[in-house]
């Protein structure tokens, strides 16, 4: 009589498929996801520089005889 | 019997010029294989319906990048030191060029990186991505996570203003509640019995070396186990439907819970 296979085979074989099937099927991260990565990481920079923008030239400053408090948070 | 044409001089000039410029890489390859490495990296195969959600843990990795190279630029004119660190930080917002737009990045950019993480990590958590065989890599990612909290913790600290000096107080005495090593940790921290240049100098030095460098050995490992281990599908995807042995029944799910299995008369 065969063993019983253990739950870790089963998760061996099927991560083994998923490759097999990646492999078969899958696009090159070049030029594909890297696009989508690309356009992220521009966003991501652009919006920590808006922010800090907003930060810089929204200062209501002690002149205006209220707190030195910025639109998108204190100093 | 053909003959063999002899290249003209614009060809062999071409072919000169391309052995030449691809010499630096052929001299790089031979040594280190990085130029393999590099080819491994960006053709290796990942899953066709990978799309935006996928895009969050490199964009953690850009708000990171954004975090190092502003900070290292705010080091060269930050002076960590109770009488000095306050009007160094008004320096470099009202005086030098662009230093307004370099200090807006590193704070706002703090905030958006410990977002990225927390969202990547929803991703990741959502998609099952931690399941095996990438659980070590969870850990990993989880362990940044922390680290990347407690260097907004010391960060907030070095403007060395009423918000940062009362946030600390409250940060070190929360630390300090903790049983056993608790007294001992908010001891370290404050680098004696009050907060102040002792303080200042710790923070700064776990701020600037200690966190980061932990950082950059861990997203090193985390995108190793990336590329080692692939990208995971999205539960919806054909491809990770197609993972189920072939021989097994497939459920069809008629309700919210009354599965059907196919071609069975019932559990035997």
């Amino acid at each position: 009589m065969a063993d019983k296979p253990k739950p870790i085979d089963e998760k061996r074989a099927q991560f083994a498929r998923y490759k097999e099937n990646v492999k078969k099927t899958g696009k090159p991260f070049y030029p594909y996801a890297m696009f989508h990565d690309t356009v992220m990481s521009l966003a991501v920079v652009s919006v920590s520089g808006g922010l800090a923008t907003i930060w810089k030239w929204t200062s209501w400053g002690p002149h205006h005889a209220g707190l030195p408090q910025r639109l998108v948070g204190p100093d | 019997m053909a003959v063999r044409r002899q290249p003209s001089k614009a060809e062999l000039r071409r072919k000169q010029a391309m052995a030449a410029a691809l010499y630096p890489l052929d001299w790089i390859e031979e040594r280190s294989g990085l130029v393999g490495a590099t080819r491994y990296f960006l053709f290796r195969k990942v899953p066709a319906d990978s799309g935006w959600w996928h895009t969050l843990g490199s964009a953690s990795l850009t708000a990171f990048l954004v975090q190092a190279v502003t900070g290292v630029i705010l080091a060269m004119y930050y002076k960590p030191s109770p009488h000095d660190a306050y009007s160094s930080i008004q320096n470099i917002t009202d005086d030098l060029t662009l230093g307004w737009l370099v200090r807006g990045m590193h704070k706002w950019g703090a905030s958006i990186f410990i977002i990225l993480m927390f969202l990547h990590m929803g991703r990741v958590f959502l998609f099952g991505a931690y399941k095996y065989p990438r659980e070590l890599n969870w850990i990993v990612g989880v362990m940044i996570l922390l680290l990347g909290m407690l260097e907004g913790f010391t960060g907030y600290l070095l403007p060395w203003d009423q918000t940062a000096y009362w946030a600390t107080v409250v940060g070190i005495n929360l630390n300090g509640t903790a049983p056993i090593a608790g007294p001992w940790l908010a001891q370290f921290l404050r680098g004696g019995q009050e907060i102040g240049a002792n303080t200042l100098t710790i923070f700064y030095s776990m701020h600037m070396l200690l966190i980061p460098g932990a950082i950059i050995g861990l997203i090193t490992l985390h995108l190793y186990l990336v590329i080692r281990l692939g990208v995971s599908s999205p539960p919806w995807s054909k491809e990770a439907a197609d993972l189920k042995r072939a021989d097994e029944p497939q459920p069809l799910r008629t309700g919210l819970t009354q599965p059907v299995v196919r071609g069975g008369g019932g559990p035997e």
